[in-house]
């Protein structure tokens, strides 16, 4: 697999470390039901899915990854702190 | 107060030459990682013109004149080689000079050479005088500079400056020898 870094360019697979799910923070004050989902709660798509990789080998940014789990097509790639996927 | 004695990084490491390919050691002058804060790099960039005489480098690129280099490091950073900074308005400036072992590998063999260890594409329609790139060298994070006459620089960390070097002089090793099957 190779990732398209928007700083860097594409990239071999082993320059990037996979977090999780790229999903939107929750207001401090916002319930606990909230913040459990936020924390525990995963979809498994076998389809579309939006996550949080880190170019840790290369610029070091975060990136949000919109890839599909069962093709392995990736649709496009974004700065974390550019993108709308990670801010509620 | 204690009294310690300095080391540089490349204290125990030494150049080496294998065919085609050179490996030096050039003495980097100071190396200062510049960090702006989100939004700064305009003015910031307007003060290393006015301190340097070059501005704040695009993504993967490094400006140069006689006495410095300013290399891109990632969104909103830069690494500033040559001259050492003190300080800037609206950055973090931070003295690196100690934390980086500069090698420099040239000759015809240095580009073929390069690519057996990094997982970059250097060949010189893609990558070469101007450019930057951070990437991995074997398993060390390095950062990969382009030279005139297909030369490049690349920096090591200090502590694993060893194992970069070694991993270096393999792949000079392992492309003479592959080639030597090949004729
Ligand atoms: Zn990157």
């Amino acid at each position: 697999m190779r990732i398209k870094c928007p700083l860097c360019g594409e990239r071999d697979l082993r320059e990037f470390t996979y977090r999780g799910a790229a999903l939107p923070r929750p207001a401090p004050d916002a319930p606990d039901e909230a913040w459990d989902a936020y924390l525990h709660l995963r979809d498994n798509p076998a389809g579309p899915t939006r996550d949080l990789w880190h170019h840790r080998a290369g610029c070091s940014a975060w990136l949000v990854v919109r890839r599909d789990t069962a093709t392995h097509e990736i649709f496009g790639v974004e700065l974390a702190t550019r993108s709308r996927a990670v801010r509620a | 107060m204690v009294d310690l004695i300095a080391r540089l990084p490349g204290a125990e490491i030494d150049a080496h030459s294998e065919g085609d390919c050179v490996l030096g050691l050039p003495e980097p002058g100071a190396l200062t990682w510049v960090s702006a804060e989100p939004g700064q790099e305009k003015p910031v960039g307007k003060a290393l013109q006015d301190a340097l005489g070059l501005g704040w480098p695009r993504p993967g690129r490094v400006l140069s004149n006689a006495q410095a280099r300013i290399a891109w490091f990632g969104d909103r950073q830069a690494l500033v080689m040559g001259p050492a900074l003190k300080s800037l308005a609206g950055a973090a400036v931070v003295d690196q000079s100690d934390g980086w072992l500069l090698m420099r590998v040239e000759g015809a063999g240095a580009r073929d050479m390069l690519m057996r260890l990094l997982p970059l594409d250097l060949r010189a329609a893609s990558f070469g005088p101007g450019h930057v790139a951070r990437s991995l060298a074997g398993h060390v994070p390095v950062i990969v500079l382009g030279r005139r006459g297909g030369a490049f620089d690349l920096l090591a960390p200090r502590s694993m400056a060893r194992t970069t070097h070694g991993d270096l002089v393999r792949a000079m090793k392992t492309r003479l020898a592959l080639r030597a099957l090949d004729a």
